[in-house]
């Protein structure tokens, strides 16, 4: 196992080293760079040049490249050009609320997904199962913006409830500390974290209970009933354990969605996160924070497959690595 | 709709009559002496970068900031005149080359220290020091000597592109060129006469001038110390020290400014403590101001639809300082023809894309000037009203008679046909380009409309110059001077492609003379060749439009600088301080 791990850690290597220069070159590829949409007759053009000559931009492609690595390998993710700060203060500033965001709605999502999920499969084609389905496709095709934006008017600004903040982490300008600040961030979380958690749940319902029907089908556990096992231990203690194995897939390819953050749920209810930064960062051409961020995305997503594959043999002991 | 507009329009024009004799606002009945205390919660659309570096920021919605913390040494005056701001007094010589200014007494910066003229020496220095990060350095090529070494500079660059000499080398000439201008030029360019007197001297008379030395004043005492290529780390660039009638207290990433009142604003003590700019989604806003969560937001026309019976919200609308507009490439072989330019200005409904996207809260624009701006003046103007007649008169005269079976016109052949490329995120004007589709098919021009991302546009449009037409638009400061976009030695000069030598010299001589008396027939003379020559379609200017609510703030007397001009005037009521 420990050398199974290893093995995939040393060949994340020569990938992670293909990505970057994949991610690079399409980066570089899109028409533009950090100083173009400066459309302003005040902003001086020749002093524009001359800050692209600074900032490299009209070196030779494999140089850039070969400065951008160089730079990485001494563990500097470097400076954003318009925001003028290092990228790693930029990505750090928002981890905690994008994680926040991210771990409270992916909870909502198991917690409700899995057992809705189930049930859907136990209950197969009675009125509860026609309910969960229909509320599935419901949530599946709701744009998120708008159900934040229901959400907040609904909730929030008084038609007809007023009893959360429409925006932001936490309260602007209250300066709380201890369980107050924790309690505020909390009330804060609510809605986007539904926002965002949403689709997830319905998604998820409907994998639980394709997986739960088709394992219900097996031989084993009709042998498992024909012992003469009650239905619960049946579902729960043989069934489940393999109908999750979808999740597990789901959880792992999640890891980098988690970091990643949610673009529209962050902007619609003013999330500092990572994915308006990326947004951000993409419509000006900011190379430094483009490539950082794509590094990381880059990493999470095959730590995140590397994860799932030790899950798989953690519930599945069929399944071995040596 | 289009009377309620007019009524409406009326009584902000008539409120901001009231208010520049009378200094109480005359909405409130009951509005008594004003009381300190409360908070401001107003609002934009996207973070700040957190650049609170007058010098360096690059987003206006640093500059939100940066505009209650810092001054310049000039502001203006509800006509939008020049006045003295950081200074007490200001003369222009005779010869109209040097600028005098005498700095108010007693000034402070947040930290304590007195302002000097050394700190307003500091900040136009480093914006032409060669290591300077930010984009600034053109707007002070007037100065004595230095349009000589920023042409020096430029062709070192150019050297460097042709490869005819390391970015080491260039590096160094240029800063021997640096060191040159500072031992000969500087002392005469910008002279400290003694800690209160400054005077900037330019090689030849230069209007915009007055504009450009109106920039904000940054302290030497926070900066003087860091190498200027370093400026951007300096912690002050994120946490600025200034002079405005507010301090800065703190940035919390993608959610709000705080800043604090400046006890000893020069123009007096604030009353309302704290201000707290949020940022907020455009399309929660109005409801979040309807609500009382914030109490001031730019609004856009469509929404005023939604606030225009709520009594306690104020609309403050401004003609404003852009125009969008419909760029042509004259390489074009059929844009290049005036004919087809004017014969498009006809048959594009511009009236009715004033009324139907700005719901009356624009103005047709048939050439350069906005209405904003003191130069303007449309009586003198061919006005195109909409007459697709008249265009398809002189689009046979260009020789386009033939229809084809599509029904469009045709020449020798070929079809009158462009591609009209559009960058997305501006609503209106995305909405404007089915519009103008339409309008010029009616007429038998064939336009293939293309949405294509803002920067990728504009690499398309001003770097490679590979479009046929293009919509977009231009924003424009207080001066009028077009120099920066109409001459072609310049690059937004030389993206449409097109010259015309009574152009260039009325450009040129509107920027030598200093009187704006003397100046506007210059550029009603100017104005008059665009209105004929059309380099642009010119299609609309689209109102500021500022919501407030009126309730709770008090004290407010909204001209033409907008509604937050006095905001140390500012107070709320005991009753909505909560």
């Amino acid at each position: 196992m420990g050398k199974y791990v290893v093995r995939r850690l040393l060949q994340m290597v020569p990938i992670l080293f293909g990505a970057t220069l994949l991610i690079f070159m399409v980066i570089k590829m899109a028409p533009g760079d950090p100083f173009s949409a400066m459309i302003d007759p005040r902003m001086d053009p020749r002093k524009i040049e001359e800050l692209r000559r600074l900032y490299c931009l009209d070196c030779p492609l494999p140089l850039q490249y070969w400065n951008w690595l160089k730079q990485i390998l001494q563990g500097d993710l470097g400076t954003s050009i318009r925001f003028k700060t290092s990228v790693s203060t930029m990505i750090l500033d928002r981890l905690g609320p994008t994680l926040t965001l991210g771990i409270a709605s992916e909870l909502l999502v198991f917690l409700f997904g899995i057992p809705l999920g189930i049930l859907a499969a136990v209950k197969k084609d009675s009125w509860l199962d026609y309910l969960t389905t229909g509320l599935a496709f419901a949530g599946l095709s709701i744009p998120a913006f708008f159900f934040g934006l229901l959400l907040i008017k609904g909730f929030a600004l008084g038609s007809p409830f007023k009893l959360l903040p429409s925006s932001h982490y936490l309260t602007a300008g209250a300066d709380l500390t201890g369980v107050d600040y924790l309690v505020d961030i909390g009330r804060h979380l609510i809605l986007p974290a539904l926002a965002l958690g949403i689709t997830g749940v319905a998604g998820l319902m409907r994998y639980v209970r394709t997986s739960m029907l088709e394992v219900l089908k097996q031989d084993y556990v009709r042998t498992a009933r024909a012992k003469g096992l009650s239905d619960k231990v049946v579902i729960y203690k043989h069934a489940l354990r393999n109908a999750l194995m979808p999740v597990i897939t789901i959880l792992g390819l999640d890891l980098p969605a988690l970091v990643g953050g949610a673009i529209i749920t962050e902007s619609i209810f003013i999330w500092p996160g990572i994915g308006r930064m990326t947004y951000t960062a993409l419509l000006e051409r900011d190379y430094p924070v483009l490539m950082a961020l794509n590094l990381m995305f880059a990493l999470l997503t095959m730590l995140g497959s590397l994860l799932a594959d030790l899950g798989y043999a953690l519930v599945d002991p069929r399944i071995r690595y040596d | 709709m289009m009377k309620r507009f007019l009524v409406g329009l009326l009584a902000v024009a008539l409120l901001a009559a009231g208010c520049s004799t009378k200094s109480s606002n005359t909405k409130d009945p009951d509005s008594t002496a004003p009381v300190d205390g409360g908070t401001l919660y107003l609002s934009m659309f996207s973070a700040p970068k957190g650049v609170f570096n007058p010098i360096l920021y690059e987003d206006q919605y640093d500059s939100n900031v940066i505009g209650l913390v810092f001054n310049g040494l000039l502001r203006t005056n509800e006509k939008l005149e020049w006045i003295c701001d950081l200074c007490k007094s200001f003369e222009v010589s005779a010869d109209n080359k040097t600028v005098t200014f005498i700095l108010r007494d007693n000034l402070k910066w947040h930290d304590g220290k007195l302002v000097t003229t050394k700190d307003v020496a500091f900040t136009f220095m480093s914006m032409l020091h060669p290591d300077y990060t930010g984009v600034r350095t053109g707007d002070y090529s007037a100065l004595v000597g230095v349009e000589e070494m920023l042409a020096e500079r430029d062709q070192l660059g150019a050297d460097i592109d042709a490869k005819k000499i390391s970015k080491e080398d260039a590096a160094k000439k240029i800063k021997e060129s640096w060191d040159k201008w500072v031992a000969n030029s500087s002392k005469q360019a910008i002279n400290v006469i003694d800690d209160k007197k400054i005077a900037f001297t330019t090689d030849e008379p230069y209007a915009p001038f007055l504009q450009n030395l109106a920039f904000s004043i940054i302290p030497e005492h926070v900066f003087g110390s860091t190498e200027i290529g370093k400026m951007a780390d300096h912690p002050a660039t994120k946490t600025p020290i200034g002079t405005g009638p507010y301090k800065f207290v703190e940035y919390k990433t993608d959610q709000f400014v705080k800043l604090e009142r400046n006890d000893d604003y020069f123009m007096g003590k604030p009353h309302i403590p704290t201000v707290i700019y949020k940022i907020v989604n455009q399309d929660v806003g109005i409801t979040q101001l309807q609500a009382g969560e914030i109490d001031y937001m730019l609004s856009n026309p469509k929404d005023i639809e939604l606030m225009k019976d709520d009594k306690n919200i104020q609309i403050v609308s401004n003609p404003d300082f852009g125009y969008q507009y419909m760029g042509v490439n004259f390489d074009h072989p059929i844009l290049k023809d005036k004919l087809v330019r004017q014969a498009m200005a006809y048959a594009i409904d511009r009236q009715a894309m004033v009324k139907a996207l700005l719901q009356g809260y624009g103005t047709v624009m048939n050439s350069h000037m906005p209405p904003a701006i003191w130069a303007y003046d449309a009586s003198q103007l061919n006005a195109y009203a909409y007459d697709p007649q008249k265009a398809q008169e002189l689009l046979a005269q260009a020789g386009w008679k033939e229809k084809n079976g599509d029904g469009y016109l045709t020449k020798d052949g070929k079809v009158l046909e462009f591609t009209l490329l559009y960058p997305s995120g501006n609503k209106v004007r995305e909405a404007s380009a089915p519009l103008i589709q339409a309008n010029l098919k009616a007429v038998g021009i064939k336009v293939n409309t293309e949405m294509k991302e803002f920067a990728s546009l504009s690499t398309t449009v001003f770097d490679e110059r590979k479009m046929d037409a293009w919509l977009m638009g231009w924003s424009l400061s207080l001066d009028p001077d077009p120099g920066s976009i109409f001459l072609p030695d310049n690059k937004w000069g030389k993206v449409t492609g097109w010259t015309n030598a009574r152009s260039e010299e009325l450009i040129k001589e509107g920027t030598r003379k200093l009187k704006p008396e003397e100046r506007k027939p210059i550029y009603v003379e100017w104005a008059k060749i665009l209105n004929d020559e059309l380099p642009y379609v010119f299609l609309y200017s689209q109102n500021t439009i500022e919501a407030v609510r009126s309730d709770k703030l008090k004290g407010l007397k909204p001209d033409a600088r907008g509604a937050l001009w006095n905001i140390w005037e500012f107070w709320i009521p005991e009753s909505k301080q909560k």
